[in-house]
């Protein structure tokens, strides 16, 4: 958060605008706290964002409990980012998206270049060269696939399930969501985070990380200066 | 057909309902349609606004049926239709319909560069 309300400080003069939003199954409860931090006194218990997160947020940031935003635009990780210009087109499709390096021990993606692409677009617009030619977006752009399709019906059970109070109900058909859509991260996560994964999912996130053995854990960006 | 409760999830809004299910197929009161889709039984096709989806001529049965003095309405069937994805419980007393996206029109602004985000608010679609 603090990364991205940086970004909108810096360049919101210059007909830009940022839209976050909190891919939280469990709403407010855990995406309000990143949302309303510059409310929080610093005595605020462990979960809550550290100092250093609570600032004040003058974006457009919402929650969207539904996962909407993911299944529109076949967003399967966080954090992810797609832009859209003055005529509400796609002109860079959906890519990880970090716009600082505290976690780049972790992931190993720097910043800069993706900070370096979005000034480049804020400034020169559609003759940045980080905007995608239609062509090469329909390239970039992967096709429908039935089971991914399927996938997001089954979480959107599981998490129907799990709001009603159903959750060992919910638990087969987040399984289901993510045998027919492995590649989503999302699914993987949102469903451990809402109960013990060890013992409904028999395994844990790290766990699976540590599966990719070597393998990216982020597709790789197309940007200046990153490997593909 | 076993008369159940059912619950359809139906573009994120859940309705609770009377229906009847057979053979994986869950048939609901052609009444109730509008009521859990927005969509509406009418002589050219099943409809929400001006967006119309004909049923198959030769295969009407397939979803519109008359029984016990009521019209039912197969909701599975025109799901099939529309390639639109069903999750659904054993029971089939829950089922999650999504949007077949293929198919869905392009018609979505979520953000743009340069809108006041008090006018984003009053133009932001989302195609379903």
């Amino acid at each position: 958060m603090p990364g991205w309300q940086a970004i909108y400080e810096e360049l919101k003069d210059k007909n830009f605008e940022i839209i976050t939003v909190a891919e939280d199954t469990r709403g407010v409860q855990d995406a309000g706290p990143w949302m309303t931090a510059a409310m929080l006194p610093m005595s605020a218990p462990v979960r809550s964002p550290a100092p250093a997160e609570r600032i004040r947020l003058t974006h457009t940031a919402l929650i969207d409990q539904e996962h909407l935003i993911s299944r529109l635009y076949n967003m399967v990780n966080v954090p992810t980012a797609v832009w859209i210009n003055e005529q509400g087109r796609i002109v860079r499709p959906n890519e990880t998206a970090y716009v600082d390096d505290r976690l780049k021990h972790i992931h190993g993606l720097e910043s800069a270049p993706y900070i370096a692409a979005l000034r480049d677009w804020a400034e020169r617009g559609s003759q940045s060269a980080y905007v995608f030619s239609e062509e090469r977006l329909r390239e970039s752009l992967a096709p429908q696939n039935p089971d991914w399709s399927l996938a997001a019906a089954e979480f959107g059970l599981g998490e129907y399930l799990y709001r009603t109070g159903r959750l060992p109900e919910a638990i087969s058909h987040f399984k289901e969501a993510q045998r027919l859509n492995p590649e989503s991260w999302n699914y993987k996560r949102q469903a451990w985070l809402l109960s013990d994964s060890q013992r409904d999912y028999g395994t844990t996130f790290r766990e699976e990380v540590a599966k990719l053995n070597g393998k990216r854990y982020y597709p790789p960006r197309d940007l200046p200066g990153e490997m593909a | 057909m076993i008369q159940i409760r059912s619950t359809v999830i139906y573009d994120d809004v859940a309705t609770e309902l009377s229906a009847q299910s057979q053979a994986g197929q869950l048939w609901i009161e052609s009444g109730d349609l509008s009521r859990a889709t927005r969509f509406e039984l009418k002589p050219r096709g099943v409809c929400r606004g001006e967006l119309c989806y004909p049923l198959p001529p030769s295969r009407q049965s397939e979803f519109v049926q008359e029984q016990s003095g009521k019209s039912w309405f197969n909701l599975t069937a025109f799901a099939r239709l529309m390639s639109q994805p069903v999750a659904h419980d054993a029971a089939h007393s829950r089922l999650v319909f999504r949007s077949a996206l293929r198919s869905a029109p392009a018609i979505v602004l979520i953000a743009s560069a340069g809108l006041h985000p008090s006018r984003y608010r009053r133009e932001t679609a989302f195609a379903l």
